[in-house]
């Protein structure tokens, strides 16, 4: 059974203590831990993010992707949080860690779970320039990211066991 | 009684985040495309925004497709696409 943490706040996190805390918990066979921690990257144009969720919605998506890694990879822990409301250029928006006891795994994982985050949780995101604001739309290359996961997914399928 | 909630850039242009419609007023059976459909009949204002391409929807919070048949006491959601992370 994979521990899995999954969370979405109003305010900062930390991302150390996250961390402590897998590395005691998946002790001694956690060989790996795998952290990603995405900040707001602010611009001329970009001052601050409002964002805005599905409660609810967005907590079943990301357990729905940490389930997803956890079939594919074996691992231990996994740990999301994501913020939401009012975020200044630089501050942490997003952490996903991933614990497993080989660093291929967590790393892989570690991706996955990014790369469809990013266009299936229910997360929208406004942009708060010095002048104007205006919605994000989806990336192109956000979007052929979770794809390439998909075509491998699929391929697998088809070459794997019968479903 | 159906729930329908409105996220995002299009809950801004449409001016509001929810709304509720009888469930016996409806005609049934119904699927998402039809709701969408009845919805900018009423709301001829709001035809290029639920008619947008782009547009997803979800029921009782999962993703689903516009042939997808609703039920009473159902959650509709309707949103542009995602962007997290």
């Amino acid at each position: 059974m994979v521990l899995t943490k999954i969370k979405i706040c109003g305010e900062w996190f930390d991302s150390a203590k996250e961390l402590a805390d897998m590395e005691q918990q998946v002790a001694p066979q956690g060989g790996a831990l795998v952290m990603f921690q995405g900040q707001v990257r602010g611009g001329k144009d970009l001052l601050a993010l409002e964002l805005e969720h599905y409660p609810g919605m967005t907590e079943r998506c990301i357990a729905d992707i940490v389930a997803n890694a956890c079939h594919r990879w074996r691992l231990l822990q996994v740990r999301v949080l994501h913020r939401v409301g009012r975020l200044m250029a630089g501050e942490r928006i997003v952490l996903v860690a991933v614990a497993a006891a080989h660093r291929q795994e967590a790393f892989a994982a570690a991706q996955y779970i990014m790369d469809y985050l990013k266009t299936r949780a229910t997360f929208l995101k406004k942009e708060i320039g010095a002048s104007a604001t205006r919605w994000l739309e989806q990336r192109e290359s956000d979007v052929r990211a979770r794809e390439n996961w998909d075509s491998l997914e699929s391929a697998s399928a088809t070459g794997g066991e019968p479903i | 009684m159906i729930k329908i909630r409105f996220f995002g850039r299009l809950r801004e242009l449409l001016g509001r985040d929810e709304l509720e419609l009888e469930w016996e007023q409806l005609p049934q059976p119904l699927d998402l495309e039809q709701l969408r459909q009845l919805l900018v009949e009423q709301h001829e204002e709001w035809r290029p925004w639920l008619m947008d391409q782009s547009l997803q929807a979800a029921v009782n919070q999962q993703v689903a497709c516009w042939e997808q048949l609703l039920g009473v006491g159902d959650e509709v959601a309707f949103f542009p696409p995602v962007t997290g992370g």
